[in-house]
């Protein structure tokens, strides 16, 4: 190798690891996995000095700066000093270029917390500007805000004097009373009520976070470090620079706005992206980025660039049991409630709160609390309203579709097709996406999860929604051998959702992308059937027919008794071809929660359960007799529903194959609900308790959901499996 | 004996008169290889610490070069430091591995200049190792190798360093993040 060859080498890597090291982390892989497939050797060594990059990074808990050195030696040296009226009795906290003492006044009262700076902090411009807010200051008068008391300058350095505030973090303290959601949004309006009476006397809070809201034992919350925030925060080069006491790491600035760190204009929407993000992590328990591991230029580049998932999908995320005990600390009953009561306008309100583009977000704090009441009272919101001018945009940021080059032209073509409004995305440039990286990188939310919650949204009528989230999970999934059920599940989800969307075309694409793929017999025949769903969704019944009963012949043995998919098939073989108005039994079956009670239904249902009776299909009646009794649950005709269910549990009896089936075990519990709801015996309450533990042994998800249903339902009689 | 002031040398140096280096280093090295001795013979066996802005500022009184002198040159006099001190300190190595007394390695510590820490902020660093990595960095990638010896051995800052090599402090923050990310790799430690 020649000594140019030599110069090339290193200085081409040297240029990839500037280039690539800061990209956010899902990028970052992906930038990796391409120059994998082009230049491997290159692609080693470029992964090798990521990971030295990133031991050098953490490993910076030393003050780099030696101005920081004083502070340690600062802290002990102020307790016991006095400072204007004040003698400081002791340390409340510290951070990185200040310390928060307690101050007594002289001749007692209540005391002040006093925030002392070294003056080293503060260059000259900031020092006089701090100087000059007092006054503006002062005006601030407001029972959620903690009251500015005085500021100044002693022996060298800069201190400001407020109210002492005794409380907890709000995130916190929400956790520790287990605030429920809506009472979490309350007390989430009152600190905006605050916020909004700074703004109109032109003060910018600029780091609004959990830690600077307290909440005291009156519950109320108190807003801190109103307008003190900026000048006392220093500055390095463009950077905010911050250590805490506790953990010598480099303050994570997972609150910052884009514009605090790009450095654009700061104004209200800076405080409207602060509430955002406390808003985010109140509704759902996780902040709107994961920082943590990040290198400081990642943590930049997620920031201004990366759009959050909405709070309902993230409330989905991580070990279950996690996310479920974080569901019941806001009143829900597991995550898949939560995750419903945030879907859709709640979704909406926190993320227009987050836009990058700070003309996107709302214009005030008073629109921010109004759009999230009209949220709680199910009114339609702004956010939704706006949202539905960037669908195209956002599809493409979230699926990570397509090369550079393509979103580029695509999205100029939807910027023209854009109408007038909310026309001020184009400010953010697409990132360079590909497709999914076969370099494994944790998502935040899993494909399975994503499905789980797609078909959440089919059942509750939001196909578009539904398809969305198949999308997503589609594109960040590995195409493995593993992942080949997961996804023909999820092609199969997209046909149901494309069905209900009306999109014959594209779902008959989505069939075939599935079959592509499908290696067992159930997969085939999952997607078999949506082919004669399609057929006969167009009238064409004799060749739905025909499908079904090739179906029938070759796959239905590969299928299970309990399986939802064999009892459709089976029952569109049985019958003869539907006329037109009048659903057959498999969709009477299928239709399960959305199906109102009415005449009509319990003739149906009556007919279908003597059909199936009839044919001897025991596993279709079970099913059939289980799903109308949830119906008759819900509805609140508990006698009803209890009879038709301990018929079905009655003639299961003698049958283990069928006690062994999902249904059945809803149908017990289902049984046990309506007992109690007819008659409110201790007896009855103590059998739905029993029942209600019995979650674990639902094998399919189908089942489950029916049983996170019923259970709800329980919930509602005031009957759970929790600890007495 | 040269009489001419260090200043004219430095002026000379950096209107880049040809002999103005070597004149430089001829009467720069003799005071910061004394000055280094003192220093190094206080510490103890296995660690000792060497404070390249220390030794520099020290020579640069003692040199009595003028304090009119411009920023730059000042700069220019750390950056020509930075080179001997480098050798100082491997010479000063090999010698304490010849003498057989110590262990394997003989670690020193450097005061690093203020913004970033490399592999080894406080902890000892391996001045034979780095100097090896250094050479091999010469060969391929001279620039990068340039701010990671000025970065290790004069104590200048990120600003100073892009004035003394002639290019902008963000290429300097950027050369740097990559070279001191090779250097772990390299000597495989984090």
């Amino acid at each position: 190798m020649t000594e140019r060859d030599g110069d090339d080498t290193l200085a081409r890597l040297r240029e990839l690891f500037i280039e690539s090291v800061d990209l956010p982390p899902v990028e970052r892989a992906a930038f990796l996995a391409d120059l994998r497939t082009r230049d491997p050797a290159v692609a080693a060594k470029l992964a090798a000095l990521f990971d030295a990059d990133a031991h050098l990074t953490q490993r910076a808990t030393e003050p780099l700066l030696p101005q920081l050195a004083p502070l340690r030696r600062a802290s002990a040296h102020w307790v016991g000093r006095r400072i204007g009226a004040w003698t400081i009795t002791r340390e409340l906290g510290a951070g990185g270029m200040g310390a928060v003492y307690l101050g007594e006044p002289d001749g007692g009262g209540a005391p002040v917390a006093i925030k002392v700076l070294h003056a080293d902090f503060v260059d000259a411009p900031e020092r006089r500007r701090f100087l000059l807010e007092r006054g503006v200051l002062a005006r601030l008068s407001h029972p959620l805000i903690a009251r500015y008391v005085d500021a100044g300058e002693h022996d060298g350095s800069l201190y400001a004097v407020m109210e002492y505030v005794d409380g907890a973090p709000i995130l916190a303290w929400a956790d520790r009373a287990r605030l429920a959601l809506r009472d979490r949004v309350a007390l989430f309006l009152r600190l905006c009520a605050a916020v909004a009476h700074a703004h109109t006397h032109r003060v910018v809070h600029r780091d609004i976070k959990s830690s600077n809201v307290l909440v005291g034992a009156d519950g109320v919350p108190k807003l801190l470090d109103f307008g003190i925030a900026k000048p006392l925060q220093p500055v390095f080069d463009g950077q905010r620079v911050e250590r805490t006491a506790t953990a010598q790491r480099w303050f994570s600035p997972h609150s910052a706005a884009p514009e605090q760190i790009s450095g654009a204009e700061i104004g209200v929407g800076t405080d409207v992206y602060g509430l955002g993000v406390l808003l985010y992590e109140l509704l759902c328990g996780e902040p709107p980025f994961e920082l943590a591991g990040l290198t400081a230029g990642q943590i930049e580049n997620t920031i201004l660039g990366v759009e959050p998932d909405p709070p309902s999908l993230r409330a989905l995320g991580g070990p279950p049991n996690v996310a479920d005990a974080r569901a019941r600390l806001r009143g829900c009953a597991d995550r898949t409630a939560l995750a419903d009561a945030l879907f859709g306008e709640l979704d909406g309100v926190a993320l227009m709160a987050l836009r990058k583009n700070a003309g996107e977000r709302y214009a005030s704090v008073d629109d921010f609390a109004a759009d999230l009441r009209n949220a709680l009272g199910a009114r339609p919101t702004e956010a939704s309203r706006a949202r539905r001018f960037a669908p195209v945009l956002d599809a493409i940021r979230r699926h990570r579709v397509v090369a550079a080059i393509g979103v580029v032209a695509l999205a100029a073509a939807a910027f023209a097709a854009l109408s007038w409004r909310r026309a001020a995305a184009p400010a953010e440039t697409p990132i360079a996406l590909t497709v999914a990286p076969p370099e494994p990188v944790a998502a935040a939310v899993a494909p399975e999860t994503r499905l789980a919650h797609a078909l959440t949204q089919l059942r509750r009528d939001h196909p578009a929604a539904a398809l969305e989230l198949v999308d997503g999970a589609l594109a960040t999934v590995d195409a493995t051998d593993a992942t080949v059920d997961l996804r023909v599940r999820l092609y199969d989800t997209k046909v149901a959702a494309l069905l209900r969307l009306a999109d014959i075309g594209a779902a008959r694409a989505a069939i075939d992308d599935g079959l592509a793929i499908a290696a067992t017999p159930r997969q085939r025949a999952l997607l078999g059937w949506r082919r004669v769903e399609i057929l006969d969704a167009r009238g064409r019944g004799d060749e739905a027919l025909a499908v079904a009963r090739e179906l029938a012949e070759h796959l239905l043995p590969s299928l299970g008794a309990d399986d939802a998919l064999a009892l459709a098939i089976r029952a569109r073989v049985g019958n003869a071809p539907p006329v037109a108005a009048e659903p057959d039994c498999a969709t009477t079956l299928a239709g399960g929660a959305g199906v109102e009670a009415n005449a009509e239904t319990v003739q149906r249902f009556s007919r279908c359960i003597a059909q199936a009776g009839a044919s001897g299909d025991a596993a279709s009646r079970l099913a059939l007799q289980v799903a109308y009794g949830r119906l008759l649950n819900r509805t609140g005709d508990y006698a009803g529903a209890a009879r038709v269910l301990d018929a079905a549990i009655a003639s299961a009896r003698n049958d283990p194959a069928l006690r062994r089936l999902d249904t059945h075990r809803v149908a017990t519990l289902a049984s046990a609900i309506a007992h109690y709801g007819a008659d409110a015996s201790d007896d009855n309450r103590a059998r739905l308790r029993g029942e209600l533990t019995g979650a674990a042994r639902i094998a399919g998800d189908a089942g489950r959901l029916q049983w996170i249903e019923q259970s709800a339902l329980a919930r509602a009689l005031g009957v759970s499996d929790e600890p007495l | 004996m040269d009489e001419t002031p260090i200043t004219e040398l430095l002026v000379r140096w950096r209107e880049g008169a040809p002999d103005a280096e070597a004149a430089l280093m001829n009467v720069v090295y003799p005071l910061l290889r004394e000055l280094a001795r003192s220093r190094l013979k206080r510490g103890s066996f296995q660690a000792i610490t060497l404070d390249p802005t220390e030794l520099v500022n020290e020579a640069y009184a003692r040199l009595q070069i003028a304090r009119e002198t411009p920023w730059k040159d000042r700069v220019h006099f750390f950056a020509i430091s930075a080179k001997i001190i480098r050798g100082l300190a491997v010479d000063y190595v090999r010698a304490r591995l010849a003498d057989k007394r110590g262990g394997d390695t003989v670690f020193v510590s450097f005061d690093l200049a203020a913004e970033q820490a490399g592999p080894h902020s406080d902890a000892g660093v391996d001045v034979l190792a780095i100097d090896a990595a250094l050479a091999e960095l010469e060969r391929e990638d001279a620039v990068c190798a340039r701010i990671v010896e000025l970065k290790y051995f004069s104590g200048l800052t990120t600003a100073e360093i892009a004035e003394a090599c002639g290019i902008s402090s963000a290429t300097v923050v950027r050369h740097w993040r990559f070279a001191r990310a090779w250097l772990a790799d390299k000597l495989g430690t984090s």
